[in-house]
């Protein structure tokens, strides 16, 4: 019965101070929140110990828990703000971020990117390069839809912004990756 | 592109892909098919079990400070300095889960749910026990009598109060109390085994299926049961209770996995104790209240302390106040100015 049993249920018994149930929704969130903390703080340390502070943040309100709303955007949007709290409290942090951003950005195809045995290693490298050199927002829109399986509407309520605006995050960032794609390797795009 | 790596692109995409030109909505589906081949990088943070290991202890320290109903301080300080807060009463004393032994063979699980918590435990068997405030669940690792070796039964020992939802199995499934066994071949039941001044019974409720309890000083003494509400008692020194229907006697049974209440026909004093208990409270009571006027109180599912303690003292004729750690209560009469 345990594994079939929705995150709503979990929530329900959650919020009854079942620990049993709040193990279920600790292993079935965790790796999720915790890449998509990364995305945002780019240290696994500190992704890993917001994460935590995340799940003690959620016990200690389980009380107060709405299973009618969903639980996985709601600690999606802890994590987010915890993310976001941190990098501002980190200036330095912040600085280096930037950095690290232009020099993903400057990177261009070179010229083995023509080789037409290109293998998925290098695609995928390169695939993440360019993902991290997306605009913040759309980075983060794309990340959350392809890999966390969140609706535009969990998304919208993640990042306080309308399911519209998501939704043309999430195609800007397709259509600039489509673009570095074809430059990177126009005939093909198999891996 | 292997279709099944693109299992679905949200339908706002979608929409709004159908009114590019078919080339350029290849291309976009391609990219979004193309992701999904992305592999992980590897994460360079404790593994899971770690992790939770590492979140149970610091659940279990003493209560923090972490309230819900003061979340803006709380999480200002604990966002500064990550150091973990202390102070607080009743909040999470913890449930800890503690392997024994040297070896995993002889490892004994003792599952442990602190006042004021309810929990739901997974056996190696995949059954489920589903475990009341203040009560206590031992079992062999694995129900493994020595390595690699089955034990004849799957055997567990409680004390407190929980429900079985057992699997079935070619071994018996036998639970122990302080003075009785039950033993099953796969059904649902509760058992309540609680030793105090106030109790020092099993009971045994049947939900489905059927049981076989003994009593553990005279193993000549067995009573099957067999239909839904069946009640047997191990040890009995309280009045039977007076509840005719096995319906009824089993939704009041069972009321606490819908977090409601129910005690029937008990003595005000086990009342107040069993509200201590389920909500981790201290309850307080002040001369001139009869603790021993018998009574009945069922809440079939979610109520809080107050909501009982205001009931109880209605149908006792007490006033009540909410302390620190609790309630107080006390004879109407003693504040008449109110």
């Amino acid at each position: 019965m345990n594994s079939s049993e929705t995150l709503e249920e979990l929530c329900r018994r959650l919020k009854a101070s079942d620990r049993g149930a709040f193990e279920q929704v600790f292993r079935r969130l965790r790796e999720g929140l915790l890449r998509y903390v990364r995305s945002i703080v780019e240290n696994d340390a500190v992704a890993h110990d917001l994460v935590q502070d995340v799940f003690v943040y959620l016990w200690s309100l389980r009380e107060t828990l709405d299973p009618a709303r969903p639980l996985k955007a709601y600690l999606y949007r802890m994590a987010r703000n915890r993310a976001l709290r941190f990098l501002r409290d980190e200036r330095a942090h912040a600085a280096k971020h930037v950095i690290l951003k232009q020099q993903a950005s400057a990177q261009t195809p070179g010229p083995e990117a023509q080789d037409a045995r290109i293998d998925a290693d290098v695609l995928n490298q390169r695939l993440r390069r360019w993902i991290a050199a997306l605009p913040e927002r759309q980075r983060e829109a794309l990340l959350l839809s392809r890999f966390h399986g969140l609706s535009h509407r969990e998304i919208a309520a993640i990042m306080e912004v309308s399911p519209r605006t998501v939704n043309n995050h999430i195609m800007r960032a397709l259509e600039h990756l489509q673009a570095r794609i074809e430059t990177f390797e126009p005939t093909r795009m198999e891996p | 592109m292997k279709g099944g790596k693109n299992p679905s692109m949200p339908p706002e995409l979608r929409d709004q892909l159908e009114s590019q030109p078919p080339e350029a909505r290849r291309k976009i589906e391609q990219v979004w098919g193309l992701l999904g081949h992305l592999e992980h990088d590897a994460l360079d943070a404790p593994p899971t079990d770690a992790a939770w290991d590492d979140l149970q202890q610091r659940l279990d320290e003493p209560p923090s400070t972490m309230r819900a109903d003061r979340p803006a301080p709380d999480r200002a300080r604990a966002q500064k300095s990550r150091r973990r807060a202390w102070a607080g009463l009743s909040m999470v004393a913890g449930l800890v889960v503690v392997v024994l032994g040297l070896w995993t063979w002889q490892a004994q699980v003792t599952v442990s749910v602190p006042r004021g918590e309810q929990y739901t435990a997974t056996l190696p068997d995949g059954s489920t026990v589903h475990l009341n405030s203040d009560s206590r669940l031992r079992y062999r690792s694995g129900f493994l009598a020595w390595p690699f070796v089955p034990a004849g039964e799957r055997r567990v020992t409680l004390e407190g109060e929980a429900f079985f939802e057992v699997v079935r199995g070619a071994r018996p499934f036998v639970v122990e109390t302080f003075n009785a066994r039950v033993e099953v071949l796969g059904t649902q039941f509760n058992v309540r085994a609680r030793q105090g001044p106030l109790e020092g019974e099993t009971q045994v409720t049947l939900a489905t299926g059927r049981v076989l309890v003994t009593d553990q000083a005279d193993l000549e003494v067995s009573t099957i049961l067999s239909e839904a509400g069946q009640m047997a008692r191990v040890g009995t020194v309280a009045a039977p209770d007076t509840l005719a229907s096995p319906d009824r006697r089993l939704n009041r049974v069972l009321a606490w996995r819908q977090q409601g209440f129910a005690v029937v026909n008990k003595p005000l004093s086990f009342v107040l104790a069993e509200v201590e208990r389920r909500y981790a409270l201290s309850i307080r009571v002040e001369d001139g209240i009869a603790l021993t006027a018998s009574m009945t109180v069922f809440y079939p599912r979610g109520t809080t302390a107050e909501e009982i303690i205001h009931d109880v003292c209605l149908s006792e004729g007490c006033r009540y106040r909410a302390t620190s750690r609790g309630f107080v209560l006390f004879p109407a009469d003693s504040s008449s100015t109110q």
